[in-house]
């Protein structure tokens, strides 16, 4: 025994202690951008693998635009159906392939929903293309992807290590190490309730959005990527080959011509199926995009915020109904994220109102941690209704005439500390487990009157007159909105 | 499609340590056996070596062909050597040992023979350079002189022969071996010893360290420097000179670190190639703690043979400097490398007889007592000065360039540089410099502990388990975490390797 104790035994413990800690290093170093507000890329697919096996009966596919477009809550909140959005910054068509192939050994999806804005590009950038990957599980498919991968961006020479242990392309990062890279395993259950869907709550006019006219369209087609069209077939053979409903979809865009428009309505018919345009004026009527409200961003490639998404989404749910592709079904797995969901449009509102009382009544929604900091006489002019919102808030708001000091700290429900006075106050305390630092000052500073809101050290307050807000967002772990309103003025005035 | 891809086989690859791995489950599989099988423990060596040879080299035929040629040669001159005598000896040595280091001859003095061949032979000797060659070829070398010299029998087995020239922990970048002590480790058909595969284990780590934590982050600024000499004058040479000092000792010792932690877990022991170099108190002591097997090669087959210090002072020092030639041309094809021996011929000359005494004078009337430790800390510091200054010029892109690099330290005035965060600006941030410094002192108290005698690897393995254990996997999380390798680094290849 002693022998084969020092011989086998303790090299092979040695061993998996290694292979543990090389795991969880590979976590740890693994980049993480869930909670990001701006393309969290492909770690919600970690959620994918959480669905119960055989429940989602819809993915969608594609990149940003279908990543922003797509809300499977919304979908479910209308008819019920069960879907799941795996698409990816600038996601390419054998990126899609793959992503379906490794779905397929878990769900036994009805439709998939494929976006076509990268039908007409391939694409050179290698680290979407990585970064894409990074989430999936290790198998068969995944090293078959990384394959293709590595063939298809000529990086064959630099070895499938840097794929298969991401902590070889990430061990840079422990420079800009945080809380999350630490606590992933306990942020593991909150992958899924997005569903894949990123939630933009930025709103940026795009002048230029015209739905396409059915009588303008004419004959001419853009051409198609041929490597995008060649993986784009191959998905289409395996769909078929799994009885699975291949539909082509596309977001509202700005940038989508009569001519790319032909190009994808002539695919789907070779393939004979469906193509849904968003971009066209007929389905515009019914959805009503609005290009002043509607949009994150602006630029040669606008994609949908929550305002627009929440449109596209209702549609698609009615239209997949109608369609008969698939049926609506209850389900807990999505009938428990819909609070998040219906939070995470209430930042979206609360991000774009200027209006106070508006402004506090969204407050009240019981997933923030709302910081209050005055300047000068917070008072001011506030009206009988701006007091009471404030109050509804839990706050006494006993703010005096004479006052030029006020610091309060509310969940909306219960406030956790408030005071005012003539000279200057200070308040340090927690939030969310101890984890978040908070600072607050009001009142008179050496270099004067301030209104500061440190939240980990970095300041968040406008440091203007009136009121300074900052709400923390207990799903999202960060800060969703900084705002001034100043209440020393007749109307009150909204600063961002 | 699989994980390994033996194409890109390096001694940092994961390939390499499958390879090692294999290699050493069969090798104390057979060791368990009885002895009239486990005699031949050696040719899974033997085999392991030929398939990592024959991998280093991409699979390229001829490389490998010349690698073999080379071995037969020498294998069979030695045989018909030692049957005979007198003049017809020393001729067939010569002959012998001319074919066997001619493609190191052509490839180390390409560019001081380029005026006299053609122009096209040396392109085709460029595509054909073997790896490992400098460092097998004076193996070989060595080997026909002990046979010519009767200090040692030639080998009669051509796979034993084989297994010393190409034994695959130091075939690439040695250390350079003797036949006489290598054979005895390699044919003694060890048992599975626990504490020698662990102290191997423990050499492996030492080694990754020294590679990613300081050779390959210093490596970041140097480069940045070197690469752009026109601009970067000054101060900013003597950093990079202090920092290519130790990423160039880091780096070569972090390779022989694995050889020999490897070799160790095979039972074999090789020969320790640096003593903590930087610690040396004058040039002389520096050269018998750096690269020591390429020193004592020197020593044994160039200085002694040219007839050493028996011929007087004069003959002394043409033969120091003779040698010193050699090995500046041995490191590589350019005259920056025979400027840099030449430079360490003339320390030695100054430091050992020219200039030794005035030194001493300077020393007593500066107030510095002999034996004290403070004329040991001098005395290291101006000779490390005195091989970075060396060291600029070997790393400098052309010989010109490594004078004007040189000179611009003593000629250019920029001390702002130091205040100004210029240096965090070249490629190393500041969180890197607290990394890289933390590894060098962490470096020099590990060889402060050794110079007084202490093996610390010994001392590790007397703790319990979870002591050693612990430390072992936090070293290795520590080189994960902080290292510099992977996706947008080159970190596979090592200096010396293309030496």
């Amino acid at each position: 025994m002693g022998v084969v104790m020092k011989k086998v035994i303790k090299p092979v413990a040695f061993i998996s202690l290694l292979i543990t800690l090389v795991w969880l290093l590979n976590h740890t170093l693994t980049l993480k951008r869930m909670y990001d507000y701006f393309e969290p890329h492909t770690e919600t697919f970690r959620g994918f693998y959480q669905m119960e096996r055989n429940t989602v009966d819809v993915i969608i596919l594609g990149s940003s635009h279908a990543g922003a477009a797509y809300n499977p809550e919304e979908m479910y909140k209308e008819t019920h159906i069960r879907s799941y959005n795996l698409g990816s910054t600038l996601q390419k068509s054998w990126v899609s392939y793959y992503w379906t192939k490794e779905a397929l050994k878990y769900q036994s999806p009805k439709l998939i929903l494929f976006d076509c804005f990268y039908l007409f590009r391939n694409g050179d950038d290698e680290a979407a293309a990585r970064l894409a990957l990074d989430y999936m599980r290790m198998g068969e498919v995944k090293l078959e992807a990384l394959k293709t991968q590595m063939r298809l961006y000529e990086n064959e020479k630099e070895g499938v290590e840097n794929f298969i242990f991401p902590f070889r392309r990430y061990h840079q990062r422990w420079k800009e190490l945080g809380e999350r890279d630490f606590t992933w395993v306990e942020d593991e259950a909150e992958t899924s309730v997005y569903k894949g869907y990123w939630f933009y709550n930025n709103v940026v006019p795009v002048e230029t959005y015209e739905p396409l006219v059915e009588e303008e369209l004419g004959t001419d087609k853009a051409k198609l990527n041929d490597v995008a069209l060649a993986w784009f077939m191959k998905l289409d053979d395996l769909c078929k080959e799994n009885g699975i409903k291949l539909v082509l979809i596309n977001s509202p865009s700005a940038a989508f011509t009569n001519e790319q428009h032909n190009a994808v309505a002539a695919l789907a018919a070779d393939i004979g199926t469906s193509f849904i345009d968003f971009c066209m004026s007929d389905v515009d009527a019914e959805i009503r995009i609005d290009k002043d409200k509607d949009f994150f961003n602006t630029g040669s490639n606008p994609h949908m915020n929550q305002s627009g998404a929440r449109k596209v989404s209702r549609y698609l749910a009615h239209r997949i109904i109608e369609e008969g592709w698939v049926e609506g079904c209850q389900d807990s797995q999505w009938e428990e994220a819909i609070d998040f969901s219906n939070g995470a449009y209430n930042d979206f509102e609360l991000k774009n109102t200027n209006d106070f009382n508006d402004y506090l009544n969204l407050l009240k929604n019981g997933n923030y941690e709302i910081f209050i900091s005055g300047y000068e006489n917070a008072k001011g002019k506030l009206n009988a209704e701006n007091l009471e919102q404030i109050k509804n808030l839990n706050l006494d708001f006993g703010v005096k005439e004479e006052d030029t000091a006020y610091i309060a700290i509310t969940d909306g429900n219960n406030a956790s500390f408030e005071r005012s006075s003539g000279v200057s106050e200070k308040y340090e305390c927690t939030v969310r487990g101890d984890r978040v630092r908070v600072v607050m000052k009001s009142g008179k500073d050496r270099a004067g009157i301030i209104s500061s809101i440190k939240i980990n050290d970095l300041e968040y307050s406008k440091n203007l007159k009136g009121l300074n807000i900052v709400v923390y967002s207990m799903y999202r772990h960060c800060v969703i909105d900084s705002v001034n309103f100043d209440t020393t003025i007749d109307e009150i005035t909204c600063h961002r | 499609m699989t994980l390994l891809d033996f194409s890109k086989i390096s001694y940092l690859s994961l390939e390499y340590f499958v390879l090692v791995g294999v290699s050493l489950l069969i090798y104390y599989i057979i060791g368990s056996l009885p002895g009239r099988i486990r005699k031949f423990q050696w040719l899974v060596l033997l085999v392991s070596s030929t398939v990592f040879y024959y991998l280093v080299i991409d699979r390229e035929i001829r490389v490998f062909l010349l690698f073999i040629g080379t071995i037969i040669i020498s294998y069979l001159g030695a045989l018909i050597l030692s049957s005979t005598s007198g003049v017809i000896r020393k001729v067939l040595f010569i002959f012998v040992a001319v074919i066997a280091i001619a493609p190191l001859m052509i490839v180390k003095c390409g560019v001081l023979i380029r005026p006299f061949f053609p122009k096209d032979l040396l392109t085709i000797t460029n595509f054909i350079i073997p790896v490992g060659l400098s460092f097998y070829s004076l193996q070989v070398y060595g080997y026909l002189y002990d046979v010519y010299k009767k200090k040692i029998t030639p080998e009669k087995n051509i796979l034993r022969y084989f297994l010393f020239v190409s034994f695959f922990p130091h075939i690439v970048q040695g250390p350079i071996a003797r036949y006489e002590s290598l054979s005895k480790e390699l044919f003694c058909c060890p048992q599975y010893d626990e504490r020698k595969v662990v102290r191997g284990f423990q050499l492996i780590i030492w080694g990754f360290f020294l590679k990613y934590m300081i050779a390959e982050r210093a490596a970041l600024f140097v480069d940045a420097v070197f690469d752009h000499y026109k601009a970067y004058l000054g101060l900013f040479v003597l950093i990079a000179g202090i920092l290519y000092s130790l990423q160039l000792y880091t780096d070569f010792l972090s390779c022989v670190c694995i050889s020999l932690g490897i070799a160790e877990m095979f039972g074999i022991v090789l020969t320790q190639n640096f003593e903590r170099p930087y610690l040396s108190t004058s040039i002389r002591d520096f050269w018998r703690r750096w690269h020591i097997s390429l020193s004592s090669w020197l020593r044994d087959y160039v200085y002694i043979p040219l007839g050493g210090n028996r011929k007087g002072v004069i003959w002394k020092y043409v033969n120091l400097m003779t040698t010193f030639l050699i090995s500046g041309i041995w490191h590589g094809n350019g005259y920056r490398y025979v400027a840099w021996g030449a430079l360490h011929g003339v320390y030695q000359l100054g430091g050992g007889g020219i200039a030794g005494g005035l030194i001493g004078d300077i020393k007593k009337s500066i107030g510095i007592k002999t034996g004290s430790t403070l004329e040991r800390c001098v005395d290291r510091l101006v000779t490390f000065l005195l091989v970075m200054i060396a060291w600029i010029i070997f790393r400098a892109d052309k010989l010109r360039v490594g004078l004007s690099m040189v000179g611009s330290i003593f000629t250019v005035y920029n001390p702002w540089i130091l205040f100004d965060d210029s240096l965090l600006r070249l490629g190393l941030d500041w969180k890197d410099w607290i990394v890289l410094i933390a590894s060098i002192l962490l470096l020099f108290k590990v060889e402060e502990l050794q110079e007084r005698g202490q093996v610390i690897r010994d001392r590790i393995l007397d703790q319990p388990i979870w002591f050693r254990w612990g430390t072992y996997l936090a070293c290795i999380g520590v080189v994960i975490v902080f290292g510099i390798y992977g996706f947008g680094f080159d970190a596979k290849a090592f200096i010396y390797g293309s030496f």
